[in-house]
């Protein structure tokens, strides 16, 4: 594969050029309601470009909420967000944002192939016509999480784990720089895990921005470069902010759980080369 | 066939049965992986009282039930997007509603029997006009052309709503659109299968087709396969045994489904033992 594909196939993490001016992620004073509570309030939270950090927190201790605020998923009640410096509800640019959910809402519905999910990442409101530098991307992307093979298979033949390496591969396709992801490790396989530790070093080396929410890092207790501990006492709030690991009295459940995970036992030498 | 072609009437009705089984699965596909098979129902049911309504009043009952469905559409749209449990409760009461006032309007209605409200409850092979025919091709290719410019945000927004936003697209909009194109093929489709039945000439052909498939793109187009021979050959036995073509069309859709589900059961479990010995193999090697 020449660079100038690469380059056209939208494969080139960070290749992007506000030269880091503005922060991935910058929540002032936030404040969320579900059915006339406040499932966090006053909340702030900058995540600047090339961090790796992890929001951390059981359930109910807002943290989903807290992702989907950032994303402009759920309204904010008050206060602001922004994207790269762009408030949430004018943000465009969403290629350089890419989401992983933890499941796809409908999946199972109707038959849906593996590669028509990637090649969806490359759907775009102003774009008629998929090209070539589209199902490039889209290729690249599979092969990047060994699943290229299965391409032509339902999503839903494939296990938990893969179905997860196949929202990544989403992830991918469509050339982003910064990288939200929700519970990316829960209930998968750890071949499936070690994988998708090796995608997200690469994606750490090369300058990408990841955000992940999670009750337990797994993998990517390797990878963080910053831990946020979310908790549901009192007023739910942020209790931990800062280099891992967290405090374990505040992340017990979290932390005990990821110090089991990891380091992951590798099946054999002869994998790596 | 070919006597049943000498017929001018027949020749419309045919034309109008293969735009109505191509387009109606197309909209179909896209209602069942949004979990909304049911919501065509709805908007027949609302075009309903707009046939009764035009009944009384006097204007074209096409045009007329166009809009009520375009209006209903509209209307449930909003609803659904402010809560789940609203948007099902709202369907219901769509659904009684719409047949009520369609009953009650026919019934009014001075010289318009309840056979006039039959043809368009159940489809009639002699209803189709040169007029109306025009309509409904224009429709049709505007449905198509649609699904062309935004059936991969469609896609998108049914594979997982969350996701569509953060590739910027306009769920809320996107989401009407594909309501109003529903409402739409209703319509397209209320001369030939009625409004009763017509949802199902969107949903079965799908349900059938995903028996077979492991792409979306291949329910689709399976999908119209199924939905063009069960349209076609539900109007030439409603023709020969003199029945209404909506439940000859729905009836012969059903058994393509049940062949689908047997041949779909057959087909899965020779994947799976022949997955099986290659595993076995691999194993073994």
């Amino acid at each position: 594969m020449a660079a100038r594909d690469l380059y056209d196939a939208g494969m080139t993490a960070a290749g992007t050029t506000d030269g880091g001016a503005f922060p991935s992620f910058h929540l002032t004073n936030g404040q969320v309601d579900y059915e006339g509570e406040a499932v966090f309030s006053h909340l702030s939270l900058t995540i600047q470009p090339g961090e790796f950090a992890a929001i951390l927190g059981e359930n109910g201790s807002g943290k989903t909420t807290l992702m989907k605020a950032l994303l402009g998923l759920t309204p904010l009640s008050s206060g602001s967000s922004q994207i790269v410096g762009v408030d949430v509800g004018r943000f465009r640019d969403w290629t350089r944002v890419a989401y992983v959910p933890q499941r796809l809402l409908s999946a199972g519905a109707v038959p849906v192939s593996v590669l028509e999910v990637v090649r969806s990442a490359r759907t775009r409101p102003n774009r008629l016509f998929m090209g070539n530098a589209d199902k490039t991307a889209a290729e690249l992307a599979l092969r990047k999480v060994n699943l290229w093979g299965r391409r032509h298979d339902r999503l839903d033949a494939l296990s938990g784990g893969q179905q997860r390496r196949v929202m990544i591969a989403h992830a991918l396709a469509k050339g982003a720089d910064i990288f939200v992801l929700d519970e990316p490790t829960a209930g998968i396989d750890h071949e499936s895990q070690r994988q998708l530790a090796d995608v997200f070093s690469t994606l750490r080396d090369d300058g990408a921005t990841v955000l992940l929410v999670t009750h337990e890092l797994g993998v990517f207790s390797r990878l963080a470069t910053r831990v946020i501990v979310m908790q549901r006492r009192g007023a739910r709030s942020v209790a931990y902010d800062g280099p891992p690991p967290a405090p374990a009295h505040l992340a017990d459940h979290a932390w005990h759980h990821s110090n089991e995970l990891a380091p992951l036992p590798e099946p054999s030498g002869l994998l790596e080369p | 066939m070919i006597e049943m072609l000498s017929y001018d009437f027949m020749q419309r009705a045919l034309l109008a049965a293969v735009v109505v089984g191509t387009i109606s699965p197309l909209i179909g596909v896209f209602l069942v992986q949004r979990r909304l098979a049911l919501l065509g129902d709805g908007m027949g049911h609302v075009a309903l009282t707009g046939v009764g309504l035009a009944f009384l009043v006097g204007t074209a009952p096409v045009p007329t039930a166009l809009v009520l469905a375009a209006i209903g559409a509209v209307v449930l749209e909003i609803i659904r997007s402010r809560s789940r449990t609203a948007g099902d409760l709202a369907l219901a009461l769509v659904f009684y509603g719409g047949i009520a006032g369609g009953v009650f309007f026919t019934s009014l209605a001075s010289g318009k029997s309840s056979t006039a409200l039959n043809q368009y409850l159940f489809g009639s092979l002699s209803t189709v006009a040169t007029g109306d025919l025009v309509g409904l091709v224009i429709a049709a290719v505007a449905v198509i052309t649609t699904l062309g410019i935004f059936g991969r945000q469609i896609f998108l927004l049914a594979l997982d709503p969350d996701l569509a936003h953060t590739q910027g697209i306009r769920t809320s909009r996107v989401s009407m659109l594909l309501t109003v194109l529903a409402a739409v093929t209703v319509v397209v489709g209320m001369r030939t299968v009625g409004l009763l039945l017509i949802s199902a000439i969107m949903i079965v052909p799908i349900a059938a087709a995903q028996q077979l498939s492991r792409s979306f793109r291949a329910t689709a187009l399976l999908g119209v396969v199924l939905g063009l021979a069960s349209c076609v050959a539900g109007l030439t036995v409603s023709f020969n045994l003199d029945v209404p073509p909506g439940p000859t069309i729905v009836f012969i859709a059903l058994g393509l489904f049940a062949m689908c589900a047997a041949l779909g059961l057959i087909v899965r479990r020779t994947w799976h033992r022949r997955e099986r010995v290659s595993e076995t193999a691999t194993a073994g090697s």
